[in-house]
C-alpha cells in the first residue's frame, strides 16, 4: 500500500482538503469528483484510480467540491467550477497538469489551463442530472408514501421558491437553476473520452458504480483506466 | 432488457439469467435502489430510443421483470 498525503490545497478562496497521491514532480492529474451521490457512489473508484496511476509514476490530487465531503463552506454550483479552475492553474503553475472528470464532474471543467482533458462517462447536462435525481427521489417517496408522487411536483415546489430534498440533499430553487444551465462545456485541450459504452476514443468494461446502491469493486476497471490515462499522457 | 439490467446493475450472470417473467425486482434485489432505478429508465431512454414521461415514472414499472419488459415494449411500439 502507498502512502498518500492528506491536505489542504489552495483554489482561489478555497482551501480543499485533498487526497494527493504519487510523485512530487512529473505530471499531475486532477480528479474531479461527480456531484451529490454519485460522488459517494465514485469514492472507491476515484482511490483506486489514484493509486493505479501512482503505481505509474504519475501523481494525483483528489480535492472535496466546496461544500462537499470534508470541505467547509456552503456549496453554490459555481464555487464548484471555479474551485476547479482555480486549482488546475495552480497546478498548472509548476507541473505537467492533466484533469480527469467523471459524470457531473464533467460539467464543471472544460479542462481551461490543463494540457489535457480526460473524460469519464461524461454526463451530457446538468439538467439530465437533475432529472435523474428527481426520478430517484420520486421512487423513494412512492416506495415510503405508498402514493402516487410525481416528479412535476417537485418542479412545481422549485418554481414556487422553496427548497426541496433529492435524494438527501438539500436543492435550493438558486442551486436547481444553476444546475439546470450546466452543459458540457467545449474541451478547450487534449480531449479524450472513454465511457461503459460505445461512441468515445475507448470503452472500458466495468460496473457503473455511480448507479450502485453497493457499489462493485472497481480495481480492474481503476487499473484499466489508469493505463488508458498513461498511454494517453505519453 | 436482461442485458440492460445486467449492465447497468451489475448483476451476477447467474442472477441475470434467471430472471423470470414473475420475478421481483423492486424491493427484491439489493442492486435495484431508487437511484438505480432512475439511472435505469435514464439508460432504456437512451438504448431505446424511447421518451419516458414524467408521470409515466412509477415504483409499480420495476414491480416484476414481466412488468418492466411490457413497459418497455409498450413504449417502442410507441
Amino acid at each position: 500500500m502507498q502512502a498518500f498525503d492528506f491536505r489542504f490545497v489552495d483554489a482561489d478562496e478555497f482551501q480543499l482538503p485533498a487526497i494527493v497521491r504519487g510523485p512530487a514532480d512529473g505530471p499531475v492529474v486532477l480528479l474531479v469528483p461527480p456531484l451529490f451521490e454519485e460522488m459517494n457512489r465514485c469514492r472507491r473508484l476515484l482511490a483506486d484510480l489514484g493509486r493505479a496511476l501512482a503505481a505509474r509514476g504519475i501523481a494525483t490530487v483528489l480535492p472535496d467540491l466546496p461544500g462537499t465531503g470534508d470541505s467547509a463552506a456552503a456549496a453554490p454550483v459555481a464555487s464548484w467550477s471555479m474551485a476547479i479552475g482555480a486549482l488546475t492553474a495552480s497546478l498548472a503553475l509548476s507541473r505537467p497538469t492533466y484533469v480527469f472528470v467523471v459524470r457531473g464532474g464533467a460539467l464543471l471543467t472544460g479542462g481551461v489551463g490543463a494540457t489535457g482533458i480526460y473524460r469519464f462517462a461524461p454526463v451530457s447536462s446538468g439538467a439530465v442530472l437533475m432529472r435523474e435525481m428527481m426520478r430517484a427521489q420520486a421512487i423513494a417517496d412512492q416506495e415510503r408514501t405508498g402514493g402516487r408522487v410525481s416528479v412535476s411536483g417537485y418542479e412545481a415546489e422549485l418554481a414556487k421558491g422553496n427548497a426541496g430534498r433529492l435524494i438527501g440533499y438539500e436543492v435550493t430553487p438558486d442551486i436547481a437553476a444553476e444546475l439546470a444551465a450546466l452543459t458540457l462545456p467545449s474541451a478547450t485541450s487534449s480531449c479524450r473520452t472513454a465511457d461503459l459504452k460505445s461512441g468515445g476514443d475507448a470503452v472500458f468494461e466495468g460496473p457503473p458504480v455511480w448507479r450502485q446502491a453497493d457499489p462493485a469493486p472497481t480495481h480492474a476497471l481503476a487499473d484499466a483506466l489508469a493505463a488508458d490515462i498513461a498511454a494517453w499522457i505519453g | 432488457m436482461r442485458r440492460i439490467l445486467a449492465d447497468v446493475l451489475a448483476l451476477a450472470p447467474t442472477t441475470a439469467a434467471g430472471l423470470s417473467h414473475d420475478s421481483p425486482l423492486f424491493g427484491a434485489l439489493p442492486e435495484l435502489d431508487s437511484m438505480a432505478v432512475a439511472g435505469l429508465l435514464t439508460e432504456l431512454e437512451d438504448r431505446l430510443g424511447i421518451v419516458i414521461d414524467d408521470d409515466e415514472v412509477d415504483a409499480d414499472l420495476f414491480s416484476t421483470f414481466g412488468a418492466l419488459v411490457s413497459f418497455a415494449e409498450r413504449k417502442v411500439a410507441g
